[in-house]
């Protein structure tokens, strides 16, 4: 018996030009436009070169690398980077900024009891590991009394 | 959220279900099951290489220590075989756990996931993926490292799924491949969310929609949007027929002790993997966080961008198959035989409970039985200083005290005498209820059921009494000073103190007399002293002993009336003590066809239980031991090894007792070949496996 894995059924895959969909194309156009219009303004020499070049860049990041987006995928890169240098140089100007940023230090230092501790502490016994005692026994546990044991508060 | 509970799962062999129908069945119940989730939950696989060293350093150990120079002989040629074992195989030991975000009662959700698949379920805490503290690494690559020194701790590296491919998976493709790479990994298959059915429709019917509207305005070909219009159209057919729509994410941990041997086991697994789902292999951040898949941490905290991908239960269950692959347990307990397709060897300690857990094997006459039965004995003995006492009517015998250099007791009609008035039991009552016992054996009808026959058991009861109150004490009362079956006559003649009593008294004792004294049929094995020493003579360790029957063949009840004074004997001294002993009864069924004695099996059944005395019947088929009041042996026996059982099938498919068994369970037992067995522990597993014996057993047994 088998079964043959699907499509993603919950996904619309998006229609594009050149394998990029438009949706990212439309950004990138976007992206690159809004950086020639602000760049025109201050060094219009250079506008066109650096939208096209954004552009190119927004395609580029927003492009799928392990089914992240790359620049997410970079963000968190970068972030482990900084949890490194700032969990080994803790005073260094890098240090300051993770901590500034709050970012979670604790995630590069991992115990192994902390991260795997079991959910709950009051596991029952595993019954695989009963013992059966073949007599009742004091040392078993077990001890047979004349009458019923009186209760304290009734003395 | 819901409180998150955590089992483990032990894996059960797929070699079971290894059929069409069998993979089919187990794929539909994992599919059952997975219809009902409601909330998250979490399967995961541990894998880690094994090896056989435990075994060898305590056979080492138990060598040295033991004053026994046969003893130790036999540990180190089982140690030489073990190290032989462990150089020419890679063996892994595999556990499964599932976390379930659930409010249930846990005992409830292990009893449910129980029967689902088949296996043992516990709640337990899951083992740690590592243990101490561990540090990200970015270089070479990004990987966990234990921090300070390693101790033998490995390196990490996870992955996580990001896409699967339209591609066919099965029992056997991609994940079993996974868990035969010999190194250490684990596998975790993360179910973040099941669909409401609702739901899951609702949203499956927006997407064929929208691809719908997409397509009527096209012109060219969009062979992707059909084949998604098609593959929603499947999933919506399969969620109406019952299944739920999961979302789903696979994640690899993969250990190695070096990062250059990491590097190549990441490739590796990517590669191996690749036809069916893309792993990323996470840096940074990412690293630290997937560390929670491992863990009972819900896939929310984890806070990992959302990668899922959507299965029905019925592809979800294939996700599943690790289950299916059994690895090697523990090493403690003995070797019972080699898992048939894995190949790894089982070891089953008996001995854990305080009481001993009696075994009912079966199997049609040259199967193996025999041969196994002999080199059980002699691994427990040899591993664990289980001494033995074996009964078998066959003769061979003769290798095992041969073997083991031990006094091969051979029942004799002519040679052997055993006076039924031995003393076998403790108090008066029962000894003189066994000595009836054997009589009504002899005689071949019951003294109970009408009145005659009430009125000569109690005749026989008091001639009896009247021999044993003669003694002082009746444990003192030694073969040598026992009453023989001629004096017994002679008392019961002149019991009665009515003529009609009377009449009835000699009337039995002739009776008895013309059968066992002067030329009657039985007068030379059962009237006189006892000549096999039986008694425990002081000895607080009686060696190995082997009692054969064959002598006795051409008469089954001189046969049934020696296995039962033998087992009589054992019995007697099992109740002095408890140290671990096992007796073995080879052709039972010669003993349990008298209705008087099979009373009397069962009674030194519960007997030995609770002194640690486990008893072994061996038979040719299992419908004997389900049959009447033989069956409270069979329930009395929760080990059953059952080889070839061609001829005896119906009670494997009609008994309540084997409701456990599937169709491709019952078509293995049908068709074992030789020196092939179904190990079948309750509440423990089932065992497809083969008899695997060292170098000496062949030698010592080959012939049996």
């Amino acid at each position: 018996m088998a079964a043959d894995f699907k499509s993603h059924v919950l996904l619309r895959d998006e229609k594009g030009v050149f394998g990029i969909p438009f949706k990212r194309l439309l950004l990138a156009g976007v992206g690159g436009g809004l950086t020639y219009t602000l760049l025109s303004l201050a060094v219009p020499g250079w506008s066109i070169l650096v939208a096209v070049v954004t552009g190119i860049a927004i395609v580029v990041l927003t492009g799928l690398r392990g089914g992240i987006p790359l620049w997410n995928r970079l963000v968190y890169r970068l972030r482990g980077t900084l949890l490194l240098i700032a969990v080994r140089f803790p005073r260094s100007p890098i240090g300051r900024l993770t901590e500034m940023l709050e970012l979670p230090t604790d995630l590069v230092r991992l115990d192994g009891a902390r991260v795997f501790a079991p959910p709950t502490g009051d596991l029952e016994i595993d019954l695989r590991e009963w013992v059966t005692f073949a007599h009742a026994r004091e040392e078993d546990g077990l001890v047979f009394v004349d009458e019923p044991l009186k209760e304290a508060i009734h003395e | 959220m819901s409180k998150v509970r955590t089992f483990l799962i032990e894996p059960f062999d797929i070699m079971l279900h290894a059929t069409e129908d069998g993979v089919q069945s187990l794929q539909a119940r994992f599919a059952t099951w997975l219809r009902t989730l409601n909330t998250p939950a979490r399967f995961v696989c541990w894998q880690m290489p094994a090896t056989l060293d435990t075994k060898i350093n305590d056979l080492s150990r138990q060598a040295k220590e033991t004053g026994d120079a046969q003893r130790a002989q036999l540990l180190m040629e089982y140690r030489r075989y073990y190290e032989q074992l462990d150089d020419n195989a890679e063996y892994q030991r595999a556990l499964c756990g599932m976390a379930v975000w659930s409010d249930q009662n846990p005992r409830a959700l292990a009893g449910g996931m129980g029967s689902s698949f088949d296996t043992l379920v516990v709640e337990g805490a899951w083992p740690a993926l590592f243990e101490g503290k561990y540090e990200i690494r970015d270089a070479p690559f990004w990987h966990l490292a234990p921090v300070g020194r390693p101790g033998g701790r490995p390196l990490w590296a996870l992955l996580n799924s990001y896409e699967f491919a339209p591609a066919t998976w099965n029992f056997f493709r991609p994940l079993p491949p996974l868990l035969r790479l010999n190194f250490p990994l684990v596998l975790s298959i993360d179910i973040p969310k099941t669909y409401e059915r609702n739901s899951a429709i609702d949203a499956l019917e927006g997407i064929i929609q929208a691809y719908e509207v997409h397509l009527s305005g096209m012109r060219g070909e969009d062979s992707r949007s059909v084949q998604r219009v098609v593959d929603c159209r499947k999933a919506l057919s399969e969620i109406n027929a019952g299944d739920a729509l999961h979302l789903v994410q696979v994640s690899v941990a993969i250990a190695a002790d070096d990062l250059n041997t990491l590097r190549e086991r990441v490739a590796t697994v990517v590669n191996e993997t690749r036809a069916w789902f893309s792993l990323r292999h996470e840096v940074g951040e990412l690293l630290a966080r997937s560390l929670g898949f491992f863990a009972a941490k819900s896939t929310k905290h984890i806070g990992l961008p959302d990668t899922t991908w959507p299965v029905v239960s019925r592809e979800l269950a294939l996700m599943l198959s690790p289950l299916g692959y059994r690895k090697l347990s523990g090493t403690t307990g003995v070797l019972r035989g080699e898992a048939v397709g894995a190949a790894y060897p089982i070891f089953h300690d008996s001995w854990r409970d305080k009481r001993a857990t009696h075994e009912i094997w079966v199997g049609t006459s040259g199967f193996g039985k025999t041969f196994a039965n002999n080199c059980y004995l002699t691994r427990e003995y040899a591993e664990n200083g289980v001494p033995f006492d074996l009964l078998e009517p066959m003769g061979h015998g003769k290798h095992i005290a041969e073997a083991f250099g031990l006094p091969w007791y051979v029942m004799s009609a002519k040679a052997t005498k055993l006076n039924p008035q031995d003393v076998m039991f403790p108090t008066l009552i029962e000894q003189v209820s066994h000595t009836t016992r054997i009589y009504e054996t002899v005689l071949g009808r019951p003294l109970s059921g009408g009145q005659r026959q009430n009125l000569e058991r109690g005749l026989l009861g008091e001639a009896l009494e009247t021999l044993y109150k003669g003694f002082s004490r009746l444990d003192r009362v030694t073969p040598d000073v026992t009453p023989t079956c001629d004096v017994v006559c002679d008392v019961l003649s002149g019991l009665g103190e009515k003529d009609t009593i009377r009449h009835i008294a000699r009337d039995l004792a002739d009776e008895i007399a013309g059968l066992c004294t002067g030329s009657g049929p039985w007068a030379q094995f059962l009237n006189g002293m006892t000549n096999v020493d039986l008694t425990r003579g002081g000895r607080d360790w009686i060696r190995p002993r082997v009692f054969s029957f064959h002598e006795l063949e051409s008469d089954p009840i001189l046969q049934a009336l020696a296995y039962t004074q033998v087992l009589s004997a054992i019995r007697r001294d099992s109740l002095i003590d408890e140290q671990p002993r096992i007796i073995a009864v080879d052709e039972v069924y010669r003993l349990m066809r008298h209705p008087s004695l099979l009373d009397f099996l069962i009674e030194a059944a519960k007997t030995f239980r609770t002194r640690r005395k486990k008893l072994v019947c061996i038979d040719q088929q299992m419908s004997i031991f389900l049959a009447g009041k033989a069956r409270l042996v069979f329930e009395n026996s929760p080990i059953r090894v059952v080889f070839s059982q061609r001829q005896g099938m119906n009670v494997f498919q009609e008994d309540a007792a084997f409701q456990h068994l599937n169709q491709q369970h019952r078509d293995i037992i049908a068709a074992l070949p030789r020196f092939h067995f179904v190990l079948d522990i309750q509440d423990e597993g089932l065992w497809y496996a083969r008899s695997v014996a060292t170098p000496g057993e062949l030698s010592r047994f080959s012939t049996t």
